[in-house]
């Protein structure tokens, strides 16, 4: 909390912040869970100036924070998946998540990775499912607002990722004649994917069915909400006691991420992530002789999947070709800028899914934002991604940024101590 | 007690340059010849990087067999530092055409421009290697005509080299503005549309363009109808190349060749054939060639003579080549060091000048000399050595070990040391 000397710089500071506030609101258009206060309502909650510094944040600046929210979403449904929304396919989807006898060793289930108490990662640099896998396991949650899956994006709906690490001979190693002996053997899922997927399905139906089942229930999971989402939801609503409540160092780090350091193009509105592919300068060898393409080699990936968007299994009925979900697979083009792309990544929740990046070669945050901070532009391409430059950041900028990305995740510690939630109107 | 200065294509270069007519019948008959014989396109990749930072990650071997299996016909080859370069052709002189970056190292694309000490750095190593372009540089706008690009500018003149420029076309005119008569290709086709890189090829006959990190002349593997008009109108004028700008891309090649294939696929197959290595192959390897064959220059037999004509210079003739060297102080006292100025000048039709040897011995004693001089280079053909010593007084032998075309030849001088 700071105070400014002077009545009527206060006055004006409140003034110019509730007129940048007006502004950012009307930019603010996503649809929201919890709704926007109305433009009278935050009139009504003009802030006062020896709360929050009322030049703290520009217009274009709030705008930008504003943008990463409201959160949560809204549910969303995924019209390729007929379990979505589905209760009971929810809750069989729950079941299998954590079944170990869908797999091949009959030891592994995909909690086995996906750890709900790390954020649904393992914790390691690189998965190790069957056998050694060469990328960092991702997070879960908020995986429906995702347009591509995995870091190369190789599949294009939640089920069909969720499908291909249990036929993967690295990762659970199963295939669809154990899949559906399981499910066959169990007669309460077989009441539930039955009226969903028709009677008497094929193995290759029912290994379908589960991946369907699984992606219904991950598709619920939800990042709860942090102390930044209660600060974005108090500029929107004008209230500068909450926004005062929220770290300095926070806010400070916070207007690197939306100014200089224009991260916000990229890990783009309340998800953090706009779901497509960069090149961030980070080395993909994977052993001498041997490297990892990356988004080239999931864009070919897709493609040739049989259980993509353009194969029988989706379930996506009656859009118009140029309103279905198929229509991102059916238009992605191979670069080859793709080779060494990887898919941007939510930042919601970093505190539990350590360490970073595509190969988890970045044990901290603070590991990451260096890496941001000192970026090698010679390994990008001259032509390539021009928005990348060294940020070049004083240790103390580092911090505040860490400090930032740290009340992203739901933390009782740290910079989240002092960060209360505001009901939102 | 000899020291020893060679280049390090030595071994292949001349040789094939005596042995081969022409570039593309030297590849013919190597390993891109098996994949011509299987039947896939030959590629010539005329942008391949092969940077400091690469070396550990992709082993020179690994590289070439990279370049193999992806039926590279040839590659030209530049990197941050030159070193790269050379290893490869060291590896596969069949293969790899080295051109000359103005970059010692990563990170130099944007300083180097207003860095004095590249000329330098281009001077030494165009003196200790033979190479067919100057490039890949980044070099944009009115930066064209800063001194020190003028300066590459002119050096590429001078030994007829290509410049390989990754700029934009105001950056390409001032380029010719410099030197009329260079011949330039244009690195990514300035990422320009078919339509302006079609104005700059129609404006300028001594341009080529390669498509390097380009998929918008193919998008989805399918053939762009602009870009389909641009290369039927100038049919010898484009090429492709992978740009393996970080060490991860060498592995792109393979992966990069095939695609090329699969576009072109798409044009007739004279068409196809001449994007995929004809225009490359008749732009480079003639001035490869050159290169590889360089004769003493005008310039260069002046400085020859000039150097002849100095105080104190003495003349030494072989088969091939005349030596010309003179030392400083003069005359040479006991005890005391002295340097060794040597001017090399290959008589005509002899091969270039590989590398020089100078050794010192007293035949009477059965001994030389009891230190190592440093041997330095000082300009095209010649060489300082600094650090002799004379330690007893008597009949000195200085000889100097020529190497060319994988021989050496013996030219030595008598001394009468007090």
């Amino acid at each position: 909390m700071r105070a400014t000397p002077g009545a009527s710089r206060r006055a004006n500071g409140a003034l110019a912040l509730a007129a940048a506030l007006a502004i950012a609101a009307a930019l603010a258009t996503a649809p929201a869970a919890n709704a926007e206060p109305s433009t009278a309502a935050r009139a009504a909650n003009e802030f006062r100036a020896d709360e929050f510094r009322a030049d703290e944040f520009g217009v274009d600046e709030i705008a930008r924070i504003v943008s990463h929210g409201p959160w949560p979403p809204p549910p969303v449904r995924d019209p390729s998946n007929r379990a979505s929304g589905d209760a009971a396919a929810i809750a069989l989807g729950q079941r299998l998540f954590s079944d170990p006898a869908i797999s091949a060793s009959g030891s592994i289930s995909c909690a086995s990775c996906h750890d709900p108490r790390r954020g649904f990662t393992d914790g390691k640099a690189r998965a190790t499912g069957l056998a050694a896998h060469d990328r960092n396991t991702q997070g879960l949650l908020d995986a429906a607002d995702w347009r591509w899956f995995g870091w190369d994006g190789g599949a294009d709906t939640l089920w069909a990722a969720t499908l291909r690490p249990l036929l993967s001979p690295q990762e659970m190693g199963s295939d669809a004649a154990r899949i559906a002996a399981r499910l066959r053997r169990d007669a309460a899922a077989m009441r539930v994917i039955e009226p969903l997927f028709g009677p008497e399905p094929d193995d290759e139906a029912l290994a379908v069915a589960a991946a369907k089942s699984i992606a219904a229930w991950v598709e619920t999971l939800r990042s709860p909400r942090t102390a930044f989402d209660a600060f974005r939801d108090a500029l929107a609503r004008g209230d500068a006691v909450q926004a005062a409540r929220y770290p300095v160092a926070a806010r400070r780090g916070l207007k690197l991420f939306v100014g200089p350091g224009n991260c916000g193009a990229c890990h783009v509105g309340p998800s953090f992530s706009n779901s497509e592919f960069h090149d961030v300068g980070r080395p993909f060898v994977l052993a001498p002789g041997r490297v990892d393409p990356g988004r080239h080699a999931g864009i070919r990936r897709v493609q040739a999947d049989r259980y993509n968007l353009l194969g029988r299994f989706n379930d996506e009925r009656g859009a118009a070709p140029e309103r279905s979900r198929a229509l991102q697979t059916r238009t992605v083009v191979l670069q080859h800028r793709n080779w060494g792309e990887w898919r941007t990544p939510t930042l919601r929740g970093l505190r539990d899914t350590a360490p970073y990046m595509h190969d988890g070669s970045l044990p901290t945050l603070r590991d990451v934002v260096r890496h941001y901070s000192e970026l090698d532009l010679d390994r990008l391409h001259a032509d390539g991604e021009s928005l990348l430059r060294p940020l070049k950041l004083s240790s103390s900028e580092i911090e505040d940024l860490v400090a930032f990305l740290e009340t992203l995740s739901p933390s009782p510690r740290g910079t989240m101590a002092g960060a209360k939630e505001a009901p939102t109107r | 007690m000899a020291i020893r200065v060679t280049r390090s294509h030595r071994s292949h270069g001349l040789a094939c340059a005596s042995l081969c007519g022409a570039l593309a019948s030297s590849l013919a008959a190597g390993p891109a010849g098996a994949q011509e014989a299987a039947g896939a396109l030959p590629v010539f990749d005329a942008h391949v990087h092969y940077s400091h930072d690469a070396w550990e990650v992709a082993p020179t071997a690994e590289v070439i067999a990279l370049m193999r299996k992806a039926g590279l016909r040839s590659a030209l080859v530049s990197s941050s530092d030159d070193e790269g370069t050379q290893r490869l052709f060291a590896a596969a002189p069949d293969l790899v055409v080295p051109s000359l970056r103005p970059y010692r190292r990563r990170g130099e694309i944007s300083t180097w421009v207003r860095d004095p000490t590249i000329v330098a750095h281009l001077e030494e190593r165009l003196r200790r290697h033979r190479y067919a372009a100057i490039g890949e540089f980044h070099l944009y706008g009115a930066d064209a005509d800063l001194p020190v690009p003028r300066q590459l500018v002119q050096l590429a003149k001078q030994h007829r080299l290509i410049l390989h420029a990754h700029s934009d076309a105001d950056a390409v005119e001032r380029l010719f503005g410099q030197d009329p008569d260079a011949r330039v290709l244009w690195a990514h086709a300035g990422f320009e549309r078919p339509e302006r890189v079609g104005e700059m090829l129609r404006r300028h006959p001594r341009l080529w363009a390669d498509l390097a990190f380009r998929t918008d002349h193919a998008p989805g593997g399918q053939l762009d109808p602009a870009w389909r008009a641009a290369f039927e109108a100038f049919p010898d004028r484009f090429m492709v190349g992978t740009d393996t700008f970080t060490p991860e891309r060498l592995y792109y090649i393979p992966e990069h060749a095939s695609w090329t294939r699969g576009w072109l696929s798409g044009l007739p197959a004279p068409l196809a054939e001449k994007i995929a290595w004809r225009n490359a192959e008749a732009l480079i390897a003639p001035v490869w060639q050159a290169s590889r064959e360089r004769r003493l220059s005008g310039t260069e037999a002046a400085r020859c003579v000039q150097a002849a004509r100095a105080p104190g210079a003495t003349r030494l003739e072989a088969q091939q080549v005349v030596l010309i060297y003179r030392t400083q102080p003069q005359p040479i006292r006991v005890g005391e060091r002295f340097s060794v100025q040597a001017a090399l000048c290959p008589r005509a039709g002899a091969a270039a000048v590989e590398g020089l040897a100078i050794d010192a011995t007293m035949p009477e004693h059965r001994h030389g000399m009891n230190y190592v001089p440093v041997l330095r280079a000082d300009g095209a053909d010649a060489w300082i050595a600094d650090g002799l010593l004379f330690h007893m007084p008597g009949r000195w032998r200085l000889s100097f070990d020529v190497r060319m075309a994988g021989r050496s030849e013996r030219l030595a001088a008598e001394l009468d040391v007090r």
